[in-house]
C-alpha cells in the first residue's frame, strides 16, 4: 500500500472523452517521490515521438507529492508539466492554492489529459465521478471571470483551474489560474490545455488521505506548524510577501529596466512591498496550510480602470514595473490584472512588452504594425501590447510567440535584446554582475528561470575584495566591484537539488529557504506519512535525478540540444550595464564558457552539455541511458 | 555604556556563508548603524535584505541603541 | 466555551478545517470540519469564518433530544440521532454539515479549541460564556 499517496493517476483522452484510473506504481513512488519527478518521468513514459507541443498527443500533467494535502506547513503545492511550447523541451510550472490537495482528497496523485476534445470543454472531477462538459457559455472570458463563473454554478467547494483567452489562442507564454490570483505561470502550459480545447478543470474532493502513522503525523504535523511559527523571520516575512525584495534588488542593482538595458530603477520605492501596503492591499491571501500567506490580495485604481488582483508578485512588479517602466504600484498591479483576465505569464509577457516597445524606438516594429504608439512607462501602451498578444491581433500574433521566434522573424539586430534562454523569457533579475546567477539562468532546465537556483546572495557576497571596502548602508548608487565567476557551479548545482525537491514532495519551499525550518523535518514528515525511511540527503539525491531526466528529455526531444541552447541573450556580453550600481559591467563570452565548462564537469556531462551514460548511471537512470542511446 | 547585539543568521543567509555560525555576538560601546554593525561582524551588507531587530522589522541604515537579538534575513526568490 | 472569529485576519489557508477533522474523527480529510471558510473574490477580496457559536437552535429543533448541553458546549448524541438533519437546516451559521462516508449524524463542533490552537493567523479564539 502506498500510504500518504492516493493512489492513482486519473488518464483523461480529451478526444475520446475515455477515463482512464490507473494504479500509481509503487516504482514510480519509489524512484521519483512525486509531483515534478512525476511529471518527468510520466513525460519521458508517454509522450510519443516527434509530437509538437500543440499537436493533440502532447502530454499534459497535473501532479501532486506525497505530502500535499496533509497536515504541515504550505501543503498546498500542484506542479504542472507538458513538452513545452516556449522551448520544445522540457516544461514544469507550480502554482499554490488549493488546486493539489483538492485533486488528492478526490482520490487522485496526478490528473493526464491527452487528445483534443472536438469543442471547447470543462472537465469536472468530481471525487470519482468524472466527465468533460461544453465549455461554450465560458469560451472567450477572461480566467478570472471564467473562474468566477463556474465557482457559481458548481459550488464554492470546487478548486477551479482556468485558461484565458490567450490560452484559448494558444499564446505560447499562456498561464493557468486558480484561486483568483495564483498561477502556473511559466512554458505556456495554458496554451497546451488551449490546444486540447479545455478551458477549465474543476476539482471537488471529498475523501481522505492515508498516512502510514496516522497519530505521528498529526503530533508532527502540529509541531511543525509551531516551530515555524516560532521562528525569528516567521512576522517579518508575511507583510509584504515577494515584492519584499524590490529594495535589495535596487540597491545592488540587479533591478531590470527597459528591456534589461538598465538594472536600476530610481522610483522603486513607488512600487516595492511598502507601496502595496500603503495603496493597495486588503488581505493577506495564503495556500493550502500555509502559515505565512505570501499573497497580497488588494484593489487597484488607474485611469484604465479599477480592477481586484492578488499582487503584484516580485516578478510581476520586476518585468511589468521595472522592464516597461510603469512607475506607480497601481498601474504595475493593473497590468498584472490585465494579465491574469486574459491568461499571460506576467513575466513572459512583460518581456515580451518591453522587447516590443524596445522594437519600436529602434523603428523595427511601426505604429501602424503594432496599432498605436508604444513607450516605457506607458500603461495604455503595455495593455495594448497585452491584449493584441493574447488575441494574436495583427502584429500580435508574432509576438503571441514569444520572444525568441518574433525576434528571428523581426531581425534587424533584435535578436541580441530578445531576453531569453532556450525560448523562454528571462525573469526579474539583471545579471551581468552576477556570475553565478547568469549560469543559473543558463542551465535552468524549462529555459531562463530564477527558481531552481537562486545564488545572487553568493555573486553579492563574492563582489568586493573585503568586507571592508563596502558601504556600510548598502545605498543605491555606490558601485559594485565586480563579482568572481569562480566556483559559481557549486552553489547553483546544489539548489538545483534542493529547490525543486519540494515540488517533487509537492510543498512549498518557503518556510525551508526563508524561515530555517529544517530539511529533516521535512524528511521525519516524509516517513510518518509514507512508512518510508529516507533522510534530507537520500530525499536531494531522488532531486538530483529528476534533474538529469528533465535535461535528457530535452536532448530527447530537441534535434540539435546541447551547449549552444545554455547561452544568453547577446545584450549580456555585447553591451556593459550603462549605469547604476553595477555601471560597466558584464559577462564576456569566455566568461560564459568557463561557467558552463566548470558546470558541465560538475554534472558529469559531456562539453555539448550532454548528460553521459556515466552520469545518468549515478543516479539510477539506467534504463533513461538506454533508452536515449537507442533513439539517438 | 556597552550594547550587545546577537545576530542570528537565516538558513538562507548560512547557504551563502556556510562557514559562519548560527549567532555572533557584537558588542559596541556606542549606538551604531545596524549596516556597521555587520561590517564589523564580517558580513558583507549587501547579502541582507532584511533585519528584525527585537521581533520588528528594520533596516541597515537603522540605528542599534540598546541590547538586541537581531535576525538577519538573506535576500530570496521572488515569484 | 465557543468559538469567535476575526474575519479580518484569515488567509484563507484552511489548517483549521484540517485540524478540526484529525482531532475529531482523526481523518486526513478536511471535508468533515465543523466549522467552513468562505472566500469573498474578486470582490471584495476577503475570507469570511463560520463558526459554531454554541448558540443552542440545533438543540432547539432535534425531534428525538439527540442534542445536548455539557458545559456550554452543544454535543449530538450519535446514538440518539436518527439523521434527520433538520439540525443542518436550521443552524444560523451553517456550521452543521451532513455526515459523509455512511454516517448517520452530522458534524457539529465541540469547542475542542483544536483549530485555535493551529491557526497561524491569530484568527480563531475561545471564549467562555
Amino acid at each position: 500500500m502506498l500510504f500518504g499517496y492516493a493512489g492513482t493517476i486519473l488518464c483523461v483522452d480529451a478526444g475520446s472523452g475515455k477515463i482512464d484510473k490507473q494504479p500509481l506504481p509503487p516504482s514510480l513512488a519509489e524512484r521519483f517521490i512525486g509531483g515534478r519527478g512525476f511529471v518527468a518521468k510520466l513525460l519521458w513514459d508517454r509522450l510519443p515521438p516527434d509530437t509538437d507541443a500543440l499537436a493533440p498527443e502532447n502530454v499534459w500533467l497535473a501532479a501532486t507529492g506525497p505530502l500535499t494535502g496533509h497536515l504541515l506547513p504550505a501543503s498546498g503545492k500542484t506542479h504542472f508539466g507538458a513538452k513545452s511550447p516556449a522551448t520544445g523541451g522540457y516544461a514544469d510550472s507550480n502554482m499554490g492554492g488549493h488546486f493539489g490537495p483538492a485533486l488528492k482528497y478526490a482520490g487522485y496523485d496526478v490528473l493526464m489529459i491527452t487528445g483534443r476534445a472536438d469543442a471547447p470543454s470543462i472537465l469536472v472531477i468530481d471525487n470519482q465521478s468524472v466527465a468533460l462538459r461544453p465549455a461554450d457559455a465560458w469560451w472567450g472570458t477572461g480566467a478570472l471571470t471564467c473562474e468566477t463563473a463556474l465557482k457559481k454554478e458548481l459550488g464554492e467547494d470546487f478548486q477551479i483551474l482556468t485558461i484565458g483567452p490567450a490560452g484559448e489562442k494558444q499564446v505560447r507564454f499562456a498561464c493557468m489560474s486558480h484561486d483568483f490570483g495564483r498561477q502556473a505561470g511559466r512554458t505556456g502550459l495554458g496554451a497546451v490545455l488551449g490546444s486540447k480545447n479545455i478551458k477549465a478543470i474543476a476539482v471537488r474532493g471529498s475523501g481522505g488521505l492515508t498516512a502510514f502513522d496516522l497519530e505521528g503525523v498529526y503530533q508532527a504535523g502540529r509541531q511543525a506548524f509551531d516551530k515555524v511559527k516560532a521562528k525569528p523571520g516567521f512576522a517579518g516575512w508575511t507583510p509584504e510577501g515577494t515584492a519584499g525584495i524590490t529594495n535589495w534588488v535596487n540597491e545592488v542593482g540587479v533591478f531590470p529596466t527597459r528591456n534589461f538595458k538598465t538594472s536600476y530603477a530610481d522610483f522603486y520605492k513607488n512600487i516595492n512591498g511598502q507601496a502595496i501596503l500603503e495603496h493597495l492591499k486588503i488581505t493577506d491571501k495564503g495556500c493550502y496550510c500555509c502559515p505565512t500567506p505570501c499573497g497580497k490580495y488588494g484593489k487597484a485604481k488607474t485611469v484604465l480602470g479599477t480592477v481586484f488582483v492578488e499582487g503584484p508578485e516580485y516578478e510581476s512588479i520586476a518585468l511589468l514595473g521595472g522592464n516597461c517602466l510603469l512607475s506607480k504600484i497601481e498601474e504595475v498591479a493593473y497590468a498584472n490584472w490585465v494579465c491574469d483576465e486574459l491568461g499571460l505569464d506576467t513575466i513572459s509577457a512583460g518581456a515580451v512588452a518591453s522587447w516590443a516597445i524596445e522594437c519600436f524606438e529602434k523603428g523595427l516594429l511601426s505604429q501602424e504594425q503594432i496599432g498605436r504608439d508604444v513607450a516605457f512607462g506607458d500603461l495604455a501602451a503595455v495593455a495594448h501590447l497585452l491584449e493584441i498578444m493574447a488575441a494574436r491581433k495583427g502584429i500580435g500574433d508574432l509576438l503571441a510567440e514569444g520572444v525568441m521566434r518574433a525576434a528571428r522573424q523581426i531581425g534587424g539586430g533584435s535578436e541580441d535584446f530578445a531576453i531569453h534562454v532556450k525560448g523562454l523569457e528571462w525573469t526579474g533579475y539583471e545579471c551581468r554582475n552576477a556570475p553565478g546567477m547568469m549560469l543559473a539562468y543558463m542551465t535552468a532546465d524549462i529555459g531562463a528561470h530564477h527558481n531552481r537556483a537562486w545564488v545572487l546572495g553568493h555573486d553579492m557576497a563574492g563582489s568586493a575584495a573585503n568586507v571592508h571596502d563596502l558601504v556600510s548602508a548598502g545605498g543605491s548608487g555606490d558601485k559594485i566591484g565586480k563579482a568572481t565567476i569562480k566556483d559559481k557551479e557549486k552553489p547553483v548545482i546544489e539548489l538545483q537539488h534542493i529547490r525543486p525537491l519540494f515540488d517533487c514532495l509537492g510543498i512549498c519551499r518557503l518556510q525551508y529557504m526563508e524561515l530555517g525550518f529544517e530539511g529533516d523535518n521535512y524528511a521525519d514528515l516524509f516517513q510518518l506519512i509514507t512508512g518510508r525511511s529516507l533522510t534530507w540527503q537520500n530525499l536531494l539525491a531522488v532531486s538530483e535525478r529528476v534533474w538529469q531526466l528533465t535535461r535528457t528529455f530535452s536532448v530527447r526531444e530537441i534535434a540539435d540540444f546541447g551547449r549552444q541552447y545554455d547561452y544568453p541573450p547577446a545584450r549580456f556580453s555585447n553591451e556593459p550595464v550603462p549605469s547604476g550600481p553595477n555601471e560597466g559591467h558584464c559577462l564576456s563570452r569566455d566568461e560564459l564558457d568557463a561557467l558552463l565548462d566548470a558546470y558541465y564537469a560538475a554534472r558529469g556531462w559531456d562539453k555539448n552539455g550532454i548528460p553521459t551514460a556515466a552520469a545518468l548511471e549515478r543516479v539510477g537512470l539506467e534504463d533513461i541511458s538506454r533508452e536515449l542511446a537507442a533513439c539517438r | 555604556m556597552s550594547i550587545t547585539i546577537n545576530l542570528h543568521l537565516s538558513g538562507g543567509l548560512r547557504a551563502i556563508l556556510p562557514d559562519r555560525p548560527e549567532c555572533i555576538t557584537v558588542t559596541c560601546d556606542r549606538p551604531e548603524l545596524a549596516g556597521q554593525i555587520l561590517i564589523e561582524a564580517g558580513i558583507n551588507p549587501r547579502v541582507i535584505m532584511k533585519l528584525i531587530v527585537n521581533g520588528r522589522v528594520a533596516d541597515k541604515s537603522d540605528i542599534i541603541d540598546q541590547d538586541a537579538e537581531i535576525y538577519l534575513i538573506a535576500p530570496m526568490a521572488g515569484g | 466555551m465557543h468559538l469567535t472569529a476575526e474575519h479580518a485576519k484569515c488567509s484563507g489557508c484552511r489548517a483549521c478545517l484540517l485540524v478540526c477533522a484529525l482531532e475529531n474523527f482523526r481523518e486526513i480529510n478536511p471535508a468533515r470540519a465543523a466549522l467552513a471558510i468562505a472566500g469573498h473574490f474578486p470582490s471584495p477580496g476577503t475570507f469570511s469564518i463560520r463558526v459554531c457559536d454554541q448558540c443552542g437552535a440545533c438543540a432547539e429543533v432535534c425531534p428525538v433530544e439527540a442534542i445536548y448541553l455539557k458545559d456550554d458546549v452543544y454535543l449530538i448524541d450519535a446514538q440518539e440521532c436518527t439523521g434527520c438533519l433538520t439540525c443542518v437546516d436550521v443552524c444560523p451559521n451553517e456550521v452543521l454539515f451532513p455526515p459523509i462516508n455512511g454516517d448517520d449524524c452530522p458534524v457539529k463542533c465541540t469547542s475542542c479549541g483544536a483549530c485555535v490552537s493551529i491557526c497561524p493567523r491569530d484568527a480563531l479564539h475561545l471564549e467562555g460564556d
